[in-house]
């Protein structure tokens, strides 16, 4: 039975337990792919970078320890974590120095085409006003993008990751208070 | 006497190994090859060519499929987008062409790394970029200028030159080279390379590679009817996303609180390149 939410809530501060809880169980009650949080950067004041975000797509290859014991949650959490980590290993170039990688480490060829789009989406970055994170932050208004498989792939910039889309909408929401 | 030697090195067959075609695919070679990957599928290439009936080896019978034969190979120029993609993945995976072209459907990595030598090495250099690297380049430039430009017109070169510095980068153990052999067509697609390299310019600085482009033309954009003002929208944005509150107390529980402080610093060194 539903009840309805408090009229006093708590702040949803970026970066904070209770923030992550609340869009993981977002992309976990819809069943959605992946869920990004954009927030503006500390060293490019106005742009949106990809500041926290879940998983929640195709896995290819799972790298966990047999000694864990993880529900179904815990694991869209690791592998959000692990896919985040393997972002930074390959940017500062610690994927050569393969004898100090921990065991669980994921490396590029274990992660499907979902996931790849997943970590190039880390990649990215917006102005005011570009892309559909950026329309949405300069118009301080939520932004559907109804059967994007269908949308100009200007729109998504990211299309040719890979031909068999997994995502049929895409939400931009913007967060007026955490403007700079 | 009862023979030693297995049967598959029998006098006959010996000969035709010694036989086994070189260069050049003729019409009638791709045409057994197409047909009978298409009957019997491309699992096996070692014994492939066996079954099919072609005198050649099974790494030759890969590489013309793979590069050439297969239906779903694109034909076109690389477009935009798929250029800035494979900026992006280079920046994050080096030279490892495979693992690109992975990414791309209809390309092959043959033609994404000829694409690199060739086009976007180069443009990089000409943008301060240091094409290695991903970030901007040293007073070293002019010398490493001359140097990749001596380099993208070899093209049998693996990787891009490397600036003339003594400290290594941490990004050079990812570099490796493909040594695989160069299919028959390489010429003509290097030639539609360049004619796809001088219809292309350069539009904007490389800040505007690692930011998407603008919306130029929107899907089906149905914005809310109000604007939205403070977190408590959000909240209430992200509770009706929520079906089950049960679902939202099990990620309450956790306790792990993942570091962000490094993915600060992390895209500092994204950014960077576009100072």
């Amino acid at each position: 039975m539903a009840s309805a939410p408090p009229v006093q809530e708590e702040a949803l501060q970026p970066g904070t337990n209770h923030f992550r809880s609340r869009l993981a169980a977002a992309v976990r009650s819809i069943s959605w792919s992946y869920t990004i949080f954009w927030s503006t950067s500390t060293s490019l004041p106005g742009v949106l970078t990809w500041n926290d975000g879940f998983y929640n797509g195709e896995v290819k290859t799972r790298k966990i320890s047999n000694l864990e014991d993880l529900t179904a949650d815990q694991l869209v959490l690791r592998r959000s974590e692990q896919l985040s980590e393997l972002y930074y290993s390959l940017l500062s170039g610690e994927c050569d120095h393969r004898a100090r990688k921990p065991v669980a480490a994921l490396s590029p060829e274990d992660i499907a085409d979902t996931e790849w789009y997943y970590v190039v989406c880390m990649t990215y970055a917006f102005r005011p006003g570009q892309g559909l994170p950026g329309r949405s932050y300069a118009s301080n208004r939520s932004v559907w993008l109804c059967n994007a498989q269908s949308a100009d792939s200007k729109t998504l910039s990211t299309c040719a990751l890979s031909e068999e889309r997994v995502y049929s909408d895409n939400c931009l929401h913007p967060l007026h208070e955490w403007r700079a | 006497m009862k023979r030693k030697r297995p049967a598959a090195l029998r006098g006959g067959e010996e000969a035709a190994a010694a036989a086994l075609k070189r260069g050049p695919w003729t019409p009638e070679e791709d045409e057994v090859l197409a047909r009978f990957v298409a009957r019997e599928g491309c699992d096996r290439w070692r014994t492939l060519p066996r079954r099919a009936g072609l005198l050649r080896c099974g790494k030759s019978c890969r590489l013309r499929w793979m590069n050439y034969l297969r239906p779903d190979i694109k034909r076109c120029p690389i477009a935009d987008d798929e250029e800035d993609l494979i900026l992006r993945l280079h920046r994050l995976l080096g030279n490892r062409w495979s693992l690109i072209a992975g990414r791309l459907p209809g390309r092959t990595d043959n033609e994404i790394k000829n694409y690199w030598n060739s086009h976007l090495s180069k443009k990089l250099i000409a943008q301060g970029i240091d094409p290695r690297t991903h970030k901007p380049l040293t007073a070293a430039a002019d010398h490493s200028n001359a140097a990749a430009a001596v380099a993208a017109t070899s093209y049998k070169k693996a990787v891009p030159a490397k600036p003339p510095r003594t400290a290594s980068s941490p990004a050079a153990g990812i570099e490796c080279s493909d040594d695989r052999a160069r299919p028959a067509d390489g010429g003509g697609d290097f030639a539609a390379m360049v004619s796809a390299a001088d219809a292309e310019g350069f539009e904007g600085g490389f800040g505007d590679q690692f930011c998407a482009e603008d919306a130029v033309h929107g899907g089906f954009d149905m914005g809310s009817a109000s604007a939205m003002v403070g977190d408590d929208d959000f909240s209430s944005f992200l509770d009706s996303l929520i079906n089950d509150e049960q679902l939202g107390d099990l990620f309450v529980v956790e306790g792990n609180d993942h570091e962000h402080g490094n993915g600060e610093i992390g895209h500092g060194d994204v950014m960077e390149s576009k100072q």
